[in-house]
């Protein structure tokens, strides 16, 4: 049960890398976010992101519950720059939130491959790893 | 063991940074948002005289948002009538701090000046502006057009 809960808590972590990562290198919130990633850092980024992830979570059932949650919690923290705003003011625009959940949906698809490949990276190093140690 | 417990701290302090960086991104998305979405536009003065190709107007800008808003670019069309007379277009440059406003004095120019002398003197000629102004209210987003429009009346 805590390997279970250490994957949703690592996926939450990674989805959480993953927003703003993924922020900071596209869309209009790019120049907004406190700590800026120079874009040639964006797959790179999501492959090592992806790699940590796989590497936390050693059992591929438990990685895969991971992935799953990071890809989640980055697009829906993704969305959610875009609505929170919109919680205090009257005349929010539908525009804003069309373009939130569009690169939300960027984020779910293009941060899913290059996760996948840093996942998939990070299980071969397990393999290998547990190869060694055996 | 030790490397999977590095990597999760790795990727709790990215976390950390993360969840920081995006909560300020947020902010100053909902400060610009809110600075755009507050602007106000009033028309402060019109002036024609038939026969001129002069139109000159004042138009009054409010920022009553959070954030200073810089008007780039203004562009306008004059429907006299009902048809496209002329226009014209202005690039002020001009910053308007939160929570004051600011008065552009504009011109345009008659460009169908015979249409303009066939109308009717005995009648007021009846004014359509419409009009885009470009805004940026936060350096670090693009800048957004704001279309508005107003009507009046010239002797």
């Amino acid at each position: 049960m805590i390997g279970w809960l250490r994957a949703v808590l690592t996926g939450i972590l990674g989805g959480l890398c993953v927003a703003w990562l993924l922020t900071s290198t596209s869309g209009d919130l790019d120049g907004l976010v406190a700590f800026d990633v120079p874009r040639v850092l964006q797959i790179p980024g999501l492959i090592l992101i992806g790699l940590l992830i796989g590497i936390a979570v050693p059992v591929i059932g438990e990685g895969a519950v991971a992935y799953a949650t990071a890809l989640l919690v980055a697009a829906t923290v993704h969305v959610m720059l875009y609505a929170v705003p919109g919680l205090n003011m009257a005349n929010y625009t539908n525009a804003r939130f069309n373009n939130g959940f569009s690169t939300s949906l960027f984020v779910l698809m293009f941060g899913g491959i290059f996760l996948m490949i840093g996942h998939g990276a990070a299980i071969g190093l397990n393999v290998y790893a547990r190869g060694l140690y055996d | 063991m030790i490397v999977q417990r590095l990597a999760f701290a790795t990727l709790t302090l990215l976390a950390i940074v993360s969840a920081y960086s995006l909560s300020v991104a947020s902010r100053r998305f909902g400060d610009a948002a809110q600075t755009f979405d507050g602007i106000e536009l009033e028309l402060a003065g019109f002036a024609f005289e038939r026969g001129s190709q002069a139109v000159t107007f004042a138009l009054q800008v409010e920022n009553p948002g959070r954030n200073d808003a810089r008007v780039t670019f203004i562009e306008y069309a004059f429907v006299v009538n009902g048809v496209v007379a002329g226009g014209g277009d202005a690039r002020p440059g001009a910053t308007i701090p939160s929570g004051e406003s600011l008065v552009f004095d504009l011109q345009g120019r008659i460009n169908d000046l015979s249409y303009v002398e066939r109308q009717p003197a005995d009648e007021p000629l009846r004014w359509l502006v419409n009009a885009r102004l470009q805004v940026n209210v936060d350096e670090r987003l693009d800048s957004v057009f704001i279309p508005f429009s107003f009507r009046t009346e010239t002797p």
